[in-house]
């Protein structure tokens, strides 16, 4: 086998495919909607500011996407990623591991999650605006990836290199706006993921890129 | 060359749902420095129960469903032949008949209330998984237009930053030639066919299926 790069030896990769309509309920484990979730019998959970991420996953008749498989992935409050690469880090959330997963219904999905926050160099400086990547399986699609801002952090916003790759028109698609701030509650953030069509919410592509 | 553009995502032809749900708009490349926080790593998987790769009973002792046992078993490595180690092989297919266990299938078929039809289990220190099914049954997917749907298994791997889902198909299926899917595959085709390899003791029959999985996630931790 040999691709394009003139790289050699390599095995032919499976396609990617749709989930179908059908994957099992009972395979989403435990509630990994909610993040922010105490460990059972612990009263300490997770660092930082607790919001909710509601996410309207609509197609190209602006109808809400039912049974679509969205899986979240984030930083913690302290901008960490936990990786091999952060292994031992000290900032590291014990009570976080960054990875959400739900199935959608006909209402909006409400993701509960901290807060990211923006992922720093080694010199302190924001390499990355604070962002959460969804990863969305559904009846009809294969994989599709993209990338949630929000819209309190506008200076961060400015200089991130995925926001800055775009066509500016396209940048607020990406950006979760703010509707609610209660002084004793998660703040909640809203956006729409539009697969297709009028207002369509770029997507990524991480097999090639 | 345009630049900053990605792959272009197809519908398959007359696929309702795919019509409209398919980005119209290429897929856009990710920047180097945004990389990293593409590749979701899952260090948490669920601990399974004994017989959970066993979709030919609903717990063990319980009564055998109805239909064909078939044995599926291969390996999971990436594109360099590397074994993805201790990852979640899940499978859901449909009964003898056709019909998923889903509440949401509008199939008319029969149900097996021995027959759940999804299973899941982990793969060992070289990659390797196996499961007892089933053999599923073709089910007309759309009666508008006299179109079925192939026998198929479905697979999804998750684990580190592994992340595929795909179906395992049968040579010589005749309903393949019209599944907007299967067609969609292209030269991939092949690589989505059990392989037959005999029988086992029991008579079931042996499939070996090895997963390739590609993409830059898969290999992007050393680990």
């Amino acid at each position: 086998m040999s691709d394009a790069s003139g790289t050699t030896n390599r095995l032919a990769p499976l396609a990617e495919d749709t989930v179908g309509p059908y994957y099992p309920y009972s395979f989403i484990d435990g509630d990994r909607s909610d993040l922010t979730r105490l460990h059972h019998g612990l009263s300490v959970g997770p660092q930082g500011r607790q919001i909710i991420l509601r996410g309207h996953l609509l197609d190209s008749d602006g109808q809400p996407v039912e049974d679509a498989l969205v899986e979240f992935w984030q930083a913690n409050a302290a901008g960490i990623l936990r990786t091999p690469d952060s292994d031992g880090h000290p900032l590291l959330d014990p009570f976080f591991d960054g990875f959400g997963r739900l199935i959608t219904t006909l209402q909006p999905f409400d993701f509960k999650t901290v807060k990211p926050g923006p992922i720093r160099t080694d010199d302190g400086t924001a390499a990355r605006a604070p962002h959460i990547t969804l990863t969305i399986f559904s009846d009809g699609i294969t994989r599709l990836v993209t990338q949630v801002f929000f819209d309190d952090e506008a200076e961060t916003n400015e200089a991130d290199p995925l926001l800055a790759s775009l066509p500016a028109a396209l940048r607020k698609r990406l950006v979760a706006r703010r509707i609610v701030t209660p002084s004793d509650g998660p703040a909640l953030y809203e956006i729409a993921i539009v697969l297709r069509g009028e207002g369509e919410t770029p997507f990524f592509d991480d097999l090639s890129s | 060359m345009t630049l900053n553009r990605g792959r272009l995502m197809l519908p398959g032809p007359t696929d309702g749902a795919a019509e409209r749900r398919v980005p119209i708009e290429r897929l856009h490349l990710i920047p180097e420095a945004a990389r990293q926080s593409f590749v979701p790593w899952l260090s948490d998987l669920p601990g399974l129960k004994l017989g959970e790769n066993d979709l030919t009973r609903i717990a063990p002792g319980r009564p055998q469903a109805e239909g064909e046992v078939m044995e599926i078993s291969g390996r999971v490595v990436d594109e360099f032949g590397r074994p993805v180690r201790h990852t979640l092989v899940e499978i859901w297919n449909a009964n003898k008949w056709g019909r998923y266990t889903h509440v949401k299938d509008p199939v008319r078929e029969r149900l097996d209330p021995n027959f759940l039809g999804f299973g899941r289990t982990m793969t060992d220190e070289a990659g390797r998984y196996r499961f007892r099914t089933i053999r599923p049954g073709s089910y007309l997917a759309r009666p508008d237009i006299d179109r079925w749907r192939p026998a198929h298994v479905h697979v999804s791997i998750r684990g580190g930053s592994a992340r595929l889902i795909a179906q395992m198909y049968f040579e010589g299926d005749p309903h393949l030639a019209r599944d907007p899917m299967f067609i969609l595959l292209g030269e991939a085709q092949a690589r989505h066919f059990g392989q037959p390899v005999g029988q086992g003791p029991g008579g079931e029959a042996l499939y070996n299926w090895d997963i390739v999985i590609g993409g830059r996630n898969t290999a992007y931790f050393e680990t």
